[in-house]
Parts: structure tokens; sequence; C-alpha cells
């Protein structure tokens, strides 16, 4: 699955390490979902999508 | 600096700790008060206490662990323990077959000086060490492709 999170992180000035801080994951949990390695579960699909105030489809696509 | 989620590690991990040493300090000093400092009907209700707080430390420490896990790291484990301990179990079968072959011939004179108890502990501990090595190098083996 594609997504849009180290953007739309870069855009807010924000640190893998905050983002993970603010998601309360890990920060290589951070890193895999960047970079497409590992698929959030649901639940964290949507506090991703509250935290930046976006629809989960806007921020995860299907390849 | 340490993350929330990291201290929140550290604390259960030393409560866990600090929890099994208070058990076995505390129930000790209670066996010791009641039997006497020698007294051999005390030996196995100290083993209990050891026990206890063996108990103790696995049981609070894995549970509370596991909740402090994010999803990805609980992930992780799973599969790790999945893959892992059962290919150990698969890979160290073949003792087994040894075993069946000659009735455990080979197997005693390997510990030729064995007690049963040091058979049935060897036993226990050579299972666990390899589902715990299994599972830690399937766990290296997950986190590396998530890179």
């Amino acid at each position: 699955m594609k997504n849009r999170l180290k953007a739309l992180r870069a855009e807010r000035g924000w640190s893998q390490a905050e983002l993970a801080e603010r998601l309360d994951v890990s920060r290589q949990s951070v890193v895999s979902i960047e970079n497409g390695k590992y698929d959030p579960s649901l639940p964290l699909a949507f506090k991703i999508a509250h935290l930046f105030g976006q629809p989960i489809e806007a921020i995860f696509q299907d390849q | 600096m340490l993350s929330r989620r990291q201290l929140a590690f550290i604390r259960s991990v030393a409560v866990a700790v600090i929890g099994a040493v208070v058990i076995w300090i505390g129930a000790a000093a209670i066996i010791l008060a009641i039997f006497g400092r020698h007294a051999p009907a005390a030996v196995p209700w100290l083993a209990l206490a050891k026990f206890a707080s063996l108990v103790w430390a696995a049981g609070f420490g894995w549970m509370v662990s596991w909740r402090r896990l994010d999803e990805m790291a609980q992930e992780a484990r799973k599969a790790s323990w999945f893959v892992g301990a059962t290919g150990a179990i698969l890979l160290t079968a073949p003792i087994m077959l040894l075993w069946l072959l000659n009735g455990g011939a080979f197997l005693t004179r390997l510990v030729a000086r064995g007690t049963p108890g040091a058979y049935f502990a060897m036993g226990w501990f050579g299972l666990v060490f390899a589902q715990l090595l299994g599972s830690w190098i399937a766990s290296a083996v997950w986190w590396a492709t998530k890179r």
C-alpha cells in the first residue's frame, strides 16, 4: 500500500520521532509505514487520518 | 531522550523485577521464621517461593510488556513465535528420532552421569532454548524485511 505519510509529516515539520510520539507507536513503525513496508491496522490508520485531518483514502492508496 | 513508550516499558520491567525480589525475600523470611533456619521442611516451601517470584516476573513482565508494545512490534512477536518456535520444534525433532532408534542409548552415553532430574531439566531447557533461539532469528529476519 502506498501512502503520503512522509509528505504530510514534512509539511508539518515533524520528525519521525515526533510523529511516533503523537501516534503512540515506535519510530521504527513510522519508518516502516512511510517506506511502505508495513501496512497499519485500521485503528492506526484512522488515528493517522485524524492526526492529519484527512480521510484515510487521501493518505493511503492501494497499489 | 527516552520516549513515553520506552519509559513505560522500563517501568514495567522494573516492577516485574522488584516484585519478584519482594515476593522471594518476603516469602523466604516468613518461611524461615515459621520453620527455622536449617529445617528440611522449609526446603520445598522455599522452592515454591522461588517459583512464585519467577511466575510473577515472567507473567507480569510478559503481559505488561506486551501491552506496551505498539501494533507493529506485537505483529513481529506473533510472527516470530509462530515461525521461529514451530521451526525450532521441527528442527529439533531428529533428537526424538535418535531416542526412538536405540532406546535413548545415544543420549545416555552423551550425558553418562545424568540423573533423572538432570534429564528432565535438559529436556525442558533444551526446548525452551531452541524455541527462544528460533524466535530471535525469525524476529531479526522479520524486522530486516520491514526496514
